[in-house]
């Protein structure tokens, strides 16, 4: 399940998560962003439980794209133990992201 | 050897790794990993940084002023509006910090979005081009604030997590005093559901007592009593109409001859004949009396028959009669007044036994409502203990189990 973060929950919702998590930051206005989530979508429910899957709207949370240095969309943080260990921008395909958020698993358990 | 060893230290340091700690000392905790970890440079370097934004501010506040007195109006009017919108903080802390870095880059972002012509204009002045100098300056801090707000979640994150594990610590004694409320409540209904119930028992009871003493004393009495005075008059009506009719002969051929409405009267007499012995009756036995129509021996002898009976008989029947009437009359308004009194009782008791049910439906919503608000704040209460747990650990402590 998708669930949305933003400037108020981010910190208890990534930084104390007991799993890996990836933010997928987005804009209504974003062709791309819109066009990726159904990929999105499928690989929360698949990873459901052992990663946790949140979206942030950039044009509702500015503030917390530009802290987090989020300077085009859509882009991926991916976070362990509250750090972030990977970003990527752009689209993906199912089987590239999965690919990532395999490493991403690895990564938090090493 | 070597395994016995192995579990050994894997026990051993399991052991050493999760503390079992008190809520109540949480607070302690929390305060002695502050003294222990040097968190001061930290908050040094992010007041440091506040209120170098804050003298910036105040320096480009002047020099707009200042332009603005020279008759630059346009952009001067639209960022002094935007910059007396950013309020200092009340509290110099993490989470006040970043709220006023919040604030203030939105307020920036609406001035960075005034059109560029009217931001060009400016520069034909030295206070414009002093001012735009001194905007940068500004907006290079709130950057600079920005970068050390960062640093939270890098090498000052301790910090951050024990500001963090401060406020969670409050937010899960508030649960914990609300949790505590709602189970005071909780026990108050409980007990207002013992005492209803107690109460609808005893309703309950008092309505078979009373409807089992309504049905077998007082109404089968009167009831009883009715039926036997109704008996009475039919036996006194039923062998009225048995003498009537052995004389009705004789006493048509009378009446025939003598008085034709009379003879109407008598015909009609018959079928409620004590109900119907008024002035024309007796008429009628003064007729018969004084009639000099011929009769045989039998009719004769039938005549005086129900004329003796008449003068000795009927009189006392009548009066007998009528007061077993009137008996009846009276023993039935007792009876519809009884039964009245015990339908009024009825439905009271019964209303008061459906207001009972209906307080005590009421008390089981309230109880169910109240333990499922019981239920959601317990899970909110794990879940924030959880957090805090990886917020006191991850600020430096040790692998700790909250006990509530």
């Amino acid at each position: 399940m998708v669930e949305h973060v933003n400037e108020e929950n981010f910190e208890e919702e990534i930084l104390y998560s007991d799993i890996p998590v990836v933010v997928d930051f987005w804009a209504t206005w974003c062709a791309p962003c819109l066009a990726f989530a159904p990929t999105f979508k499928k690989l929360s429910k698949k990873y459901e439980g052992r990663i946790k899957f949140l979206k942030c709207d950039v044009g509702k949370n500015k503030a917390l794209a530009d802290l987090l240095g989020v300077k085009a969309i859509p882009t991926l943080l991916f976070f362990c133990d509250g750090e972030v260990r990977e970003r990527a921008t752009g689209k993906y395909d199912t089987e590239s992201l999965e690919e990532k958020l395999k490493n991403l698993m690895k990564k938090c358990q090493e | 050897m070597s395994r016995i060893r192995i579990n050994f230290l894997f026990g051993r340091r399991e052991e050493k790794q999760i503390e079992a700690i008190e809520f109540s000392e949480i607070e302690n905790y929390i305060e002695r990993i502050k003294s222990e970890k040097k968190i001061s440079e930290y908050y040094d370097k992010l007041n440091d940084s506040y209120e170098k934004i804050m003298k910036r501010l105040e320096e480009a506040k002047k020099s707009l002023k200042k332009l603005e007195s020279r008759g630059e109006k346009k952009f001067t009017s639209l960022v002094i509006k935007n910059l007396e919108r950013i309020k200092e903080v009340d509290e110099l802390n993490i989470p006040s910090l970043q709220q006023f870095y919040t604030n203030t880059f939105y307020i920036i972002d609406k001035i960075v979005k005034i059109p560029p012509q009217i931001q060009y204009e400016v520069l034909e002045y030295e206070e414009g081009k002093e001012a735009v100098k001194l905007l940068n300056s500004f907006l290079k801090d709130v950057g600079d604030l920005k970068k050390i707000l960062v640093m939270r979640y890098g090498e000052y994150s301790t910090a951050n997590h024990l500001e963090n594990a401060s406020k969670k610590y409050k937010e899960v004694k508030k649960i914990i005093e609300d949790i505590k409320h709602i189970e005071d409540e909780i026990q108050s209904v409980i007990e207002e559901k013992e005492d209803a119930e107690k109460l609808l028992e005893e309703g309950t009871e008092a309505l078979k007592h009373i409807s089992s003493r309504i049905d077998t004393k007082e109404i089968i009495e009167l009831r009883k009593h009715i039926n036997s005075l109704d008996a009475k008059l039919v036996e006194i009506s039923s062998d009225l109409k048995l003498r009537i009719s052995r004389a009705r002969r004789p006493i048509s051929k009378i009446l025939h001859s003598k008085d034709k409405k009379m003879l109407d009267f008598f015909h009609t007499f018959m079928k409620y004949p004590l109900e119907n012995i008024n002035e024309k009756f007796w008429k009628i036995v003064d007729t018969i009396r004084t009639s000099d129509v011929e009769l045989n021996k039998d009719e004769n002898r039938t005549l005086n028959e129900f004329l003796i009976f008449v003068e000795h008989e009927l009189k006392k029947n009548i009066d007998k009669y009528n007061k077993l009437e009137e008996e009846k009359k009276q023993i039935s308004g007792i009876l519809k007044k009884v039964s009245s009194r015990n339908e009024k009782l009825l439905e009271n008791i019964e209303n008061e036994k459906k207001d009972l049910e209906e307080k005590v439906r009421a008390v089981n919503k309230k109880l169910e409502k109240l333990k499922k608000a019981r239920n959601n704040l317990q899970h909110l209460l794990r879940k924030n203990i959880k957090i805090l747990e990886i917020m006191i650990k991850k600020a430096g402590g040790n692998r700790i189990k909250i006990k509530i």
